[in-house]
């Protein structure tokens, strides 16, 4: 069983007739990469500002390393929120220089973490003449800081030029690799698919599916199967070669399929077995499509 | 405590409008200090020409009374200083830095803590500097001085240190509700030069000496000199503890209204 780092139970937060957030269970264990997936407005940040405190829930609560959240458990985590915030007028390292009196490390891996982001030439320049690109970065060296044990990304590559994104990407993975767990807010669906391994998908403040990337985000044919005798039909769905993976939905059964199946065919193959299906139906929408469908009606 | 402290120091070392504001302010406070008498001297003999009493000459630089003297005048100023720390709260907002250090790993009540004690050096290096200017005054116009002489008063410095806490924490909240510099500043000068000088209008005299400003401007109350011996007027001629309790009671009720804003709201 791998450790618990954060489980979210029942967060809600409303903004006048607004709701924010609506309800939101997570868990997020030891290790993983954790995208929280949703268009503009479903609730990512809202849902990241409160697990670092920066807002207030309505209801609900949040446990970070299985415990009843503390402060102190913010110094093991490094975190950015929006857009970077440090003092505009103190420059790169009198900026992580604070970061570190907060967290209570020394300053020993300044100029690693400086290095690692490519600051490190313009260490000594003030806040307020850094670049776009070079704000974000700077915000992910003060994230990696004090050694943190999860890393938290709101939109890391927000307004960054493809270069940018790519090497922001990159990182991400290189960090992950090291076994930091990292929880990461995007509404790019292609991003999560390439650096995250579980998501959460939000809506208007709701969950509407999580699980493994695979499993959330697979892009195979799925039809929805039922009959009188759901193990008879079960047992034979898995004995089909064309069938990849059979799962129950109440009483239907969910197989995904090779490419070349269509409902049709898959009719075909069971009524050969001596099955006779009394539903039967492509689903209309991988998630994905349907991901895809919220975010350009969004935009 | 002092980690915060040293936290809140590390944003103000290499800040220059900090530093510019507060060296103004440090800089024309001493300037009051030592051109004071010049300037009351100047109206006495300018007076004098015309009035039919002679007004006696004065000083306002003799142990102990100047103590006294110099602590009242200073708490005209502290808007001043009031000002400077609004700018200090409400930059956290307007560059969002609060944001910053409670991610980083402070809690709201550290937050809090930490302000509070910036709020509480500045008040002490305030402070400090009327303790040397009146030392520099006392013992250069003091006739057969004294260390006697010296300390008589010297719970004045000690009181002003009191009244400008518990103002700053009246500007604690103030910063602290309305998160802008503008509007902060406007409210306070408002506050400050209209609103409550009308409540105290309006009040029962009884009532208004215990409004929040009345009470803190109350606990160093106007020196009784000759001039107002003059005028027959006799003020009390202690610090006022009485104005003191009140003064308190505001600043504990002001900290913790700011406390549990900062505890509740959103940042």
């Amino acid at each position: 069983m791998k450790k618990p780092v954060l489980s979210i139970a029942g967060l809600s937060k409303s903004y006048g007739s607004l709701k924010a957030l609506d309800d939101l269970h997570l868990e997020i264990t030891e290790g993983q990469v954790f995208g929280i997936l949703g268009p503009n407005g479903s609730g990512k940040t809202t849902t990241l500002g409160i697990i670092l405190d920066v807002l207030r829930p309505d209801r609900g609560a949040y446990y970070w390393f299985g415990e009843p959240a503390h402060s102190g458990h913010r110094k093991r985590i490094g975190a950015i929120l929006e857009e970077p915030v440090f003092y505009p007028y103190l420059s790169a390292v009198d900026n992580l220089k604070i970061i570190a009196a907060i967290k209570g490390t020394d300053n020993a891996k300044m100029d690693d973490v400086l290095e690692i982001t490519g600051l490190l030439e313009r260490k000594s320049d003030k806040f307020k003449t850094y670049s776009f690109g070079m704000r974000q970065r700077l915000a992910i060296a003060g994230a990696l800081l004090s050694d943190p044990e999860v890393l938290i990304l709101d939109e890391p590559t927000n307004g960054l030029d493809p270069q940018g994104i790519a090497e922001i990407r990159e990182l991400i993975t290189r960090i992950a690799a090291r076994g930091i767990t990292i929880i990461m807010a995007s509404h790019m669906l292609d991003e999560v698919q390439k650096v995250c391994t579980h998501v959460a998908i939000l809506q208007k403040g709701k969950k509407i599916a999580a699980g493994s990337v695979e499993e959330v985000l697979h892009d195979k044919k799925t039809i929805e199967v039922a009959a009188n005798n759901l193990e008879k039909l079960q047992s034979t769905l898995m004995s089909l070669k064309e069938v990849l993976s059979v799962t129950q939905e109440n009483n239907k059964l969910i197989a995904t399929v090779e490419d070349t199946i269509t409902p049709e065919a898959l009719n075909k193959l069971l009524f050969e077995k001596n099955i006779v299906a009394n539903h039967l139906a492509l689903r209309k929408k991988s998630l994905e499509k349907y991901f895809l469908d919220l975010t350009t009606n969004q935009s | 405590m002092l980690h915060l402290l040293h936290i809140e120091q590390k944003k103000l070392l290499k800040y220059k409008t900090f530093w510019i504001l507060t060296g103004l302010f440090f800089g024309l406070m001493v300037l009051v200090f030592f051109g004071v008498q010049g300037f009351i001297n100047e109206v006495t003999q300018n007076t004098n020409t015309k009035s039919p009493v002679a007004i006696p000459e004065m000083s306002l630089y003799q142990f102990p009374d100047v103590w006294h003297n110099i602590t009242f005048l200073a708490g005209y100023f502290k808007t001043i200083l009031g000002i400077i720390f609004l700018i200090l709260l409400t930059n956290e907002y307007t560059f969002k830095t609060i944001r910053l250090n409670i991610i980083g790993g402070l809690s709201r009540r550290d937050y809090f803590t930490g302000k509070a004690l910036l709020m509480t050096a500045l008040a002490l290096a305030l402070a400090l500097l009327i303790l040397v200017a009146g030392s520099i005054l006392g013992f250069t116009n003091t006739k057969d001085v004294t260390l006697l002489m010296a300390m008589e008063k010297i719970a004045f410095p000690f009181a002003y240190l009191a009244e400008t806490i518990c103002y700053l924490f009246f500007v604690f909240f103030i910063g602290t509700i309305l998160r802008k510099a503008g509007l902060a500043i406007g409210l306070l000068l408002l506050y400050t030069y209209i609103i409550e000088p009308i409540l105290s209008f309006k009040l029962p005299d009884k009532i208004s000496p215990y409004l929040p400003l009345n009470a803190v401007g109350n606990i160093i109350q106007v020196p009784n000199t000759q001039l107002m011996r003059v005028f027959g007027v006799e003020f009390y001629d202690g610090v006022s503890y009485a104005s003191m309790g009140a003064a308190a009671a505001w600043a504990v009720l002001f900290g913790g209204m700011t406390y549990y804003i900062l505890k509740n709201k959103d940042l």
